[in-house]
């Protein structure tokens, strides 16, 4: 053992060259003699030459590692503007075509249903609640028709109002706009994934327009893992955001950018957004390109096309962190795993936590 | 940072290992690399490995004076991605088609001896990874940092140089039997 350690610290000397010229002499005369020895000596520079290069590249990859989180936290987003439009997938458009047809008759009519506001500097804001009822009873009656009335339809109730909501918890705490369950007895919400849920109020906000609702039933245990987060930094003029609503009974998508960083007349508490929302999306989430929330649609311009408004994510998590007993039992969502994936995963996978809200009076 | 460099400066500051000139090669070229990754079915993450494993390549053969530039470093950088690139898709038998060998950038002697580069590290890497601590660190701060065995029997707390070139000794064995038996 001595032996070898003495023999090790030889080669090494001899590699690294801090041997004295004796001493070198010496050695060689050894390595020439000892066939042993010599592959001793290549096999150690091999080891130490493999050595240098991983241990080079592990601190040029450091450097490049702290570089690249520096990029990351600049404003600009490190993904590139993607060219892939949701358009030119044509099978993505040839299915929401044919949903599109099938729904539209019913649908269209929804989208007069505005519901009015009493004070007058908010006379060209229309929030994005849908009426329902009128739509339903158009739509009975065209299904009676269809059936030439021979069985009787059975009577389901008929929900009063609709918007959209979000989940923002595991456990089961849901985001929408106040508006949209105002004055509303009972509350559910309804998706694929998830089917039907009854909700209780938690925490309501009419100033922001927000509402913290839980799930309520007993068939329910746990959305499972929230892929997405809030967005921590501040969002820019500019960036592309996408919302994902209900203003029919489908999901739908829209696509668009931060217009201005206020709301209507000044609201600070507001985003601007160019993305066509049609009553039913109050409520919806509105993400970054990244899969960030950052904002809940509220409502509309009704005379400037193509402007919307949305609630800041920031004033979001203030209003729930706000309460001290609500910041303790909402577990808000930590990690973002849907960063690497493109953005139709990332829809697809986002569709499981977005809900369409009913409301019964 | 400086905000621009011409190819030479780049050069030259990548050869006399200038921070500021490696950021600025990873900062420009990063998008133009993940724009290839991500449209040819790559994550950020693959972008990110992708560009990394480029610029060192590039980083060593500067250092190396192994390099004869006769493209741009954009261009070059950039191809040696798309082979990068395409290479670990066809592994894992995502890209059928032939990598071709093409772009004059890359003579056939490099190739070889550069693979025989890329395996020594893998292994020295998968090596270092299996030697746990405080080996590797003993390891590290000797070949890499150079920091002396006194300084090591300090940071360390070993009693005594003995000790601790005892312990290094015992630490390189190790490495060499895991290396070798890698092969």
């Amino acid at each position: 053992m001595e032996n070898k350690r003495e023999q090790l610290e030889q080669i090494e000397n001899y590699v690294s060259g801090v041997m004295s010229t004796s001493e070198k002499v010496i050695f060689e005369t050894r390595l020439s003699a000892d066939k042993k020895l010599a592959d001793e000596v290549v096999a150690y520079e091999k080891l130490v030459k493999a050595f240098g290069i991983y241990a080079n590249r592990k601190s040029v990859k450091q450097r490049l590692d702290a570089i690249h989180s520096e990029m990351q936290t600049d404003t600009t987003s490190l993904r590139p503007a993607k060219i892939r439009s949701f358009l030119s997938e044509p099978k993505v458009w040839a299915a929401a075509a044919s949903i599109a047809l099938v729904i539209s008759i019913g649908t269209y009519l929804i989208m007069n249903a505005v519901s009015s506001f009493s004070s007058n500097d908010k006379s060209h804001y229309q929030e994005l609640r849908r009426d329902i009822e009128s739509v339903k009873s158009s739509q009975t009656r065209i299904i009676k028709e269809l059936n030439n009335e021979k069985s009787p339809q059975p009577v389901q109730r008929q929900a009063s109002f609709g918007g959209t909501a979000i989940a923002i918890s595991a456990d089961g705490y849901i985001l929408t706009s106040y508006h949209v369950i105002k004055g509303v007895e009972s509350i559910y919400i309804e998706n694929k994934k998830f089917s039907r849920l009854k909700l209780k109020k938690i925490y309501t906000d009419p100033l922001l327009d927000l509402v913290i609702m839980k799930v309520d039933d007993d068939s329910f245990k746990t959305f499972g893992t929230l892929p997405f987060t809030f967005r921590k930094t501040n969002i820019e003029l500019g960036e592309k955001v996408f919302t994902l609503g209900y203003p029919k009974q489908d999901v739908v998508f829209g696509e668009g950018y931060i217009s201005s960083m206020n709301g209507y007349d000044g609201d600070t508490t507001s985003y601007q957004i160019a993305v066509p929302v049609n009553p039913g999306q109050s409520g919806g989430p509105l993400f970054d390109e990244q899969g960030n929330l950052v904002g809940i649609v509220s409502g509309k311009h009704t005379q400037n096309e193509g402007s919307a408004f949305a609630v800041k994510a920031n004033y979001l998590k203030k209003t729930i962190l706000a309460d001290d007993s609500l910041n303790a039992k909402i577990k808000l969502p930590k990690i973002n795993y849907l960063r690497n994936q493109g953005k139709i995963q990332m829809i697809k996978k986002m569709q499981d936590y977005v809900f369409e809200v009913k409301g019964y009076n | 940072m400086r905000s621009n460099y011409t190819d030479k400066e780049l050069v030259e500051g990548i050869r006399n290992d200038e921070n500021g000139a490696l950021e600025f090669l990873y900062r420009e070229n990063f998008h133009s690399i993940a724009y290839f990754i991500y449209n040819n079915n790559g994550t950020e993450q693959d972008a990110k490995d992708i560009c990394q494993e480029a610029v060192i390549l590039f980083y060593e053969k500067i250092r190396g004076n192994a390099l004869e530039l006769n493209c741009s470093v954009k261009t070059y950088l950039y191809s040696v991605c798309r082979r990068l690139w395409l290479k670990r898709l066809y592994y894992k038998s995502k890209f059928i088609g032939k990598i071709e060998e093409h772009d004059d950038i890359f003579s056939a002697e490099e190739h070889s001896d550069a693979e025989e580069k890329e395996k020594d590290f893998g292994r020295m890497e998968v090596s270092m990874n299996g030697l746990g601590e405080p080996c590797r660190t003993i390891l590290e701060d000797y070949y890499v940092n150079k920091l002396s065995m006194t300084e090591i029997c300090e940071k360390f707390g070993y009693t005594n140089a003995d000790n601790a070139k005892n312990q290094k000794y015992k630490c390189l064995m190790r490495l060499k039997k895991m290396f070798f038996s890698a092969e």
